[in-house]
């Protein structure tokens, strides 16, 4: 059963009394508990798709169906409370609440979802990315690497469906990159999560079975000659 | 982790404004409470506490320094009435008893009375409460008999350190440098129990001793000769309605005697407000100062919401994008805003509290008025409602901003 499906999705904003299609995808889907690697330049959209995946952004024509849910018919706080069941996100920066402890910030991202926080199931989700010596670090008194860990752990606390991942090594080095990717695919396999990645880093997509060059998928770009 | 411990959370992640702002609103607050409380207070004490006086005969004048003078034991008597006048007016019907005074001593600040006895044993200070030589009520000894005894209220025993045996040389007149009265010995054989009334603050001598003092060679017939003797007023006692209100008759009674010139009658309850209409502006300026401080709390609270909301713009994006809808983080930025302006306004309560405490202290020392500050006023009843409202109020700006804080604006990922 298809996790994503995407049908003659558009993004396109106003610019000086114009229309600028920003993001064009005829057609795609994510199957459940696959794990994709989509890639790209800087620029291209990507991220503009993963909003719209996880209910930031709502696209200006089409269909998006996501976790069995049609997320074009849904208002923002719909969307939002979709979110909080659903999907689990991970930014390349500033993705932890900087005056939280490590645990802290997991219990925070079960805060808005259905099911009450549990002090239990973080301090485990943050054991099984290797930081349960760090539950009560701050973010400013952890590497990057490791903060990255904590996001991944708080993706994971509120059991979503589907984690989305943007850039998540972009500010980390290969060899913690790598670590990051393995700890991020083999927590999304143990809790039977989707895992959909967005990348410009060769090793990144490398590690994944499933990638989709993003430039073949959003046809905006192609109309506008924008290449990478 | 629940919303109440993120609120909680951000109040600590700025302490220092967060601090401010409710030290800022206590302040507001505290003065509030006290000016509001000490203003009530004085208002209770000057209008509706009668102090066992339904009215006084008086010499002609103002009727407010009378009533200072025979009630509050301050300022002077405008002059003298003749005891043949007095004795007239005890006989209408109306007038159940009275007390006759002669004020115009003092000594080590505290005013000397001559008195007949049966303000010590009869007069109600209160209703239904008469003074109390008993240990058990602060109070020793025994009311004076004639001659040169003398009984001490309360307040006068605790500050000059009486003790029962003492004696001590009156003063002629109420200011400093008058002559002394250095014959006179004058005995203390009581101290009064505490009453909490103007009335803990004086000494009282036998009314006839007042006559034959050292110096009163002029006036000494007086204690014995009633067709010349003079008094400064006299406490009067008025036949009351069934239920205890006050006999409308007073009016014909004090128009009957304002018509002569021998004396007036004036009524405490209806004086005093008059004094509030003199020292108004003081006591509004006051108020409306207190006023300005809590506004000016409430723009700083306002202030410090919005520049912690500015800091904490990323946060709430976070939090969005963990699936915290608009209305949460609208109410999470306006519960922010109740909560200092209720730690304000509890912190305010102890302050304002306090220093009612304080002030009523001293003005209990300094005046014998009942002060408690235990006393709840308006602004203690009101508070925690119009707290609320403020922080409601002070809050919906920066909660409107929260509201709209865009997720993808205030944070965006690298890509």
């Amino acid at each position: 059963m298809a996790i994503i499906e995407l049908s003659d999705l558009k993004v396109w904003y106003m610019l000086e009394g114009e229309p600028l299609t920003i993001l064009d995808i005829p057609a795609w889907q994510v199957e459940g508990g696959d794990q994709v690697a989509l890639f790209g330049p800087s620029g291209c959209g990507k991220s503009t798709l993963l909003h719209i995946i996880a209910g930031l952004l709502a696209p200006s024509e089409g269909a998006a169906r996501v976790c069995g849910r049609e997320l074009t018919s849904m208002g923002e706080a719909e969307r939002d409370r979709f979110r909080a069941r659903h999907i689990g996100y991970i930014f390349q920066n500033f993705n932890l609440l900087q005056g939280y402890t490590a645990l802290e910030n997991v219990l925070v991202g079960m805060t808005f979802s259905p099911e009450a926080p549990n002090r239990g199931l973080a301090e485990a989700l943050l054991a099984e990315v290797g930081l349960a010596h760090r539950l009560k670090h701050y973010p400013s008194q952890m590497s990057i690497g490791e903060q990255q860990r904590v996001a991944i752990a708080r993706a994971l606390a509120k059991k979503p469906e589907l984690i989305l991942a943007d850039e998540p090594t972009g500010s980390l080095d290969p060899v913690h990159s790598s670590g990051v990717v393995a700890s991020l695919r083999a927590a999304c396999r143990k809790h039977g999560c989707s895992l959909l990645v967005v990348s410009h880093e060769k090793d990144v997509i490398s590690a994944f079975d499933r990638q989709v060059p993003f430039l073949e998928l959003n046809r905006a770009f192609a109309w506008k000659g924008v290449h990478a | 982790m629940s919303l109440w411990r993120i609120i909680l959370k951000s109040l600590r992640q700025h302490w220092l404004s967060t601090g401010m702002a409710v030290f800022s609103i206590a302040l507001g607050v505290a003065l509030l409470v006290s000016v509001v409380s000490l203003r009530e207070q004085a208002h209770h004490n000057f209008t509706q506490v009668g102090l066992g006086v339904d009215a006084v005969l008086g010499p002609k004048g103002s009727p407010l320094q009378i009533v200072l003078n025979a009630v509050y034991h301050l300022e002077e008597m405008p002059g003298k009435i003749k005891w043949t006048y007095y004795q007239k007016v005890l006989k209408d019907p109306l007038v159940v008893e009275g007390i006759p005074f002669c004020t115009g001593h003092s000594y080590a600040g505290f005013r000397v009375n001559a008195i007949d006895g049966r303000f010590l044993t009869d007069f109600e200070y209160m209703p239904d409460k008469h003074f109390s030589f008993r240990p058990e009520d602060g109070g020793q000894g025994r009311p004076f008999g004639a001659g040169e005894e003398a009984v001490a209220g309360w307040e006068v025993a605790k500050e000059l350190g009486l003790r029962l045996g003492n004696s001590f040389n009156p003063v002629c007149g109420v200011k400093a440098g008058d002559p002394v009265h250095y014959k006179n010995n004058i005995r203390f054989v009581g101290i009064l129990g505490r009453t909490g009334t103007p009335h803990d603050r004086a000494i009282y001598i036998p009314l006839t001793t007042f006559y034959t003092l050292e110096g009163h060679e002029a006036v000494a017939r007086m204690a014995v000769d009633e067709e010349h003797r003079e008094i400064s007023g006299a406490y009067l006692k008025i036949r009351r309605l069934p239920g205890g209100a006050m006999n409308p008759g007073i009016m014909d009674l004090k128009y009957n005697v304002n018509q002569s010139p021998e004396a007036q009658i004036v009524v405490p309850n209806e004086v005093l407000p008059s004094l509030f209409s003199i020292i108004g502006w003081v006591d509004n300026t006051l108020l409306a100062i207190a006023m300005l401080v809590t506004l000016l709390s409430a723009l700083f609270l306002l202030v410090s919401l919005l520049s912690a909301l500015r800091e904490r713009r990323r946060d709430l994006a976070l939090m969005r994008s963990l699936g915290a809808t608009r209305r949460t983080v609208f109410g999470l930025v306006l519960s922010e805003s109740v909560v200092m302006a209720m730690l304000g306004g509890m912190l305010g309560l102890v302050m304002g509290h306090t220093i009612v405490a304080v002030g009523a202290y001293f003005i209990r020392v300094e005046t014998g008025l009942r002060f408690s500050e235990m006393y709840l006023s308006w602004a203690d009843v009101f508070l925690f409602p119009a707290i609320v409202a403020l922080g409601l109020a002070v809050g919906a700006m920066p909660a409107i901003q929260a509201y709209r804080t865009g997720v993808l604006k205030n944070l965006v990922p690298v890509s």
